[in-house]
């Protein structure tokens, strides 16, 4: 993590626990872009430190994209907020792209059309499809192991529909 | 792998913009039924029944329909091509699970929905996009008729979100109404708009029952997304609107051109398929303007505004009572069940400020009224 960034503050865990219990239920039961297990152990990590200083820098956008995304089931206020973390500490100017870039590219994506913001989502998900191409996604059955293709796949598929369809239908 | 030819150039449905990725670009298997992208869940999984994801759907129905974008590209998509389309979308729905059928009945998931939704979606984009004065009136109706067949499944899919366990509507139940939080934990800013669509032509062919199904759903989503607002404002216009129209004699109401264009609601604001703004006189699709922007602004409300409206019972207010006449009607004299039923616009619906403009400048044709005899209710509120 870069030290010399502002790291946001956490919310509470009571709060954090609930937004990902929306995020999954809502956004993931149909668009399953995370390594769940992966995740959650790294969730409960932070905050027994009640840091981000500890992971990656993206990892940490791409929690926040995640607590976006949360709040929509129930409409709640911090979205913006906590979307605005996410870009913050997504930085687009590294060279190795992982793919929490895309996923935190994506969810930001999906946030800023759900509220309506269709030329900030298009925008956003134009720098996730780029993302994704770039670290290969689009051809997963050329490289990896099965084990790629398993984490892989879903992103690639998510992109695909947002690039499609649900930008395009709102 | 890749089931269906890429055309050459891809555009999105409504807003023109080009889709990123080709079809000819990419190598990568299909979602599995079971993708959980969780590589822990997926490498250990026994012979136990798997999760069903709906990302397979999804994306089977998102491929299949690609090709749809270059028709609608065209003024007015061909009757062939329609059928053809037809039949692919009968071919993806085959693809569902019995449960997910038109047809099926017992409670239904609302976070399995969204791929049905896509497709409903898709179809009812096709067909309204000949809603046009381009046409003859006669198949005007034809394609208004369609839409409100498509909108009368969804209202379907909804209705079966709707019911509890033991299969019965909250309306059975006296209220009780526990389907909203699931409903709305699955709700998105597409599902808001897709049903906004449809309870457009549900109240202009008064097919109250499906019409108000929808509204329910519009309603439990309420301020969830911006857009839901505005789709509730501009529904609560169109059907003060369209009640006006009926209570001036207007028959049959959808060959008012003011009406097409409005129950063709975002169809309007897209550069590719709007007419409304074009000049008629011409033929040829009118230069672009600032109109465009000036519709998707008031069309689609700013955040700030966003939590401004709320009048969902009111519309529920005004298709139940709707609803209830038409069955009066229907019971009085059942030779004529498919007669609309003109209404003076109710008091309070009245005294409610209307806030989104109408996009369109007034110009709708005035038809003679038919022979068709007609009951004119007053003082209904």
């Amino acid at each position: 993590m870069d030290k010399r960034l502002e790291l946001p503050e956490l919310p509470p865990k009571h709060v954090a626990d609930e937004l990902l219990y929306l995020y999954r239920i809502s956004f993931h039961a149909t668009f399953p872009l995370l390594d769940w297990t992966n995740f959650s152990q790294e969730y409960e990590s932070v905050y027994r430190q009640r840091s981000l200083r500890e992971v990656p820098q993206v990892w940490g956008a791409l929690l926040f994209a995640v607590f976006a995304c949360g709040t929509l089931p129930r409409y709640l206020r911090d979205g913006q907020d906590y979307s605005e973390k996410a870009r913050k500490l997504l930085d687009l100017s590294v060279d190795d792209l992982t793919l929490d870039h895309v996923r935190t590219a994506v969810l930001t994506s999906v946030f800023l059309v759900e509220l309506n913001r269709k030329s900030a989502g298009w925008t956003w998900l134009g720098i996730a499809v780029r993302m994704g191409q770039d670290i290969g996604l689009h051809v997963s059955n050329v490289k990896g192991s099965f084990v790629d293709q398993v984490v892989d796949r879903p992103v690639w598929w998510t992109l695909y529909v947002c690039d499609r369809f649900v930008v395009a239908l709102i | 792998m890749k089931a269906f030819t890429d055309p050459s150039r891809m555009l999105s449905l409504e807003l023109g913009r080009s889709a990123m990725i080709s079809d000819d670009e990419y190598e990568i298997d299909l979602p599995s039924p079971t993708d959980t992208g969780d590589k822990t869940r997926d490498i250990v999984r026994t012979q136990s029944t798997p999760a069903q994801s709906p990302l397979v759907h999804t994306v089977q129905v998102i491929r299949g329909i690609s090709k749809l974008l270059k028709s609608v590209r065209e003024p007015i998509i061909p009757l062939l091509t329609l059928q053809s389309f037809d039949l692919l979308f009968d071919d993806c729905m085959e693809l569902f699970p019995a449960h997910h059928q038109v047809n099926a009945h017992g409670p239904l998931d609302p976070h399995q929905i969204p791929p049905l939704i896509y497709l409903q979606n898709a179809r009812l984009i096709l067909h309204r996009h000949n809603l046009s004065t381009k046409i003859a009136p006669s198949l005007r109706s034809r394609v208004a008729d369609e839409c409100s067949n498509i909108a009368k499944q969804t209202a379907g899919f909804l209705a079966r979100c709707m019911l509890d366990g033991s299969g019965l509507s909250s309306h059975s139940q006296g209220g009780h109404e526990a389907w909203r939080g699931p409903f709305i934990s699955a709700a998105n800013a597409f599902l808001c708009t897709h049903v906004w669509r449809c309870s457009l032509f549900l109240c202009l062919r008064a097919e109250y029952e499906d019409a108000l199904v929808c509204v329910r759903a519009s309603a439990a989503m309420g301020s969830a997304r911006p857009v839901n607002v505005a789709c509730g404002k501009y529904l609560e216009f169109f059907v003060q609107k369209l009640l006006s129209k009926l209570d001036e004699g207007v028959n049959p109401v959808d060959a008012d051109e003011e009406i097409l264009a409005l129950v063709s609601g975002d169809l309007q604001g897209s550069a590719d398929s709007a007419w409304v703004w074009k000049d008629d006189n011409s033929g040829s699709p009118g230069s672009r303007s600032t109109h465009f922007s000036a519709v998707n602004a008031t069309a689609l409300t700013a955040h700030e505004d966003a939590y401004g409206w709320s009048n969902w019972d009111g519309i529920l207010d005004i298709l139940t009572r709707l609803r209830q006449k038409q069955r009066q009607r229907q019971q009085q004299t059942p030779q004529q069940h498919q007669l609309r039923i003109p209404l003076t616009v109710p008091s309070q619906v009245q005294q409610q400020s209307v806030h989104l403009a109408s996009p369109i400048s007034p110009g709708g044709t005035e038809t003679p009224l038919s022979g068709t005899s007609r009951i004119r209710i007053a003082d209904i509120m």
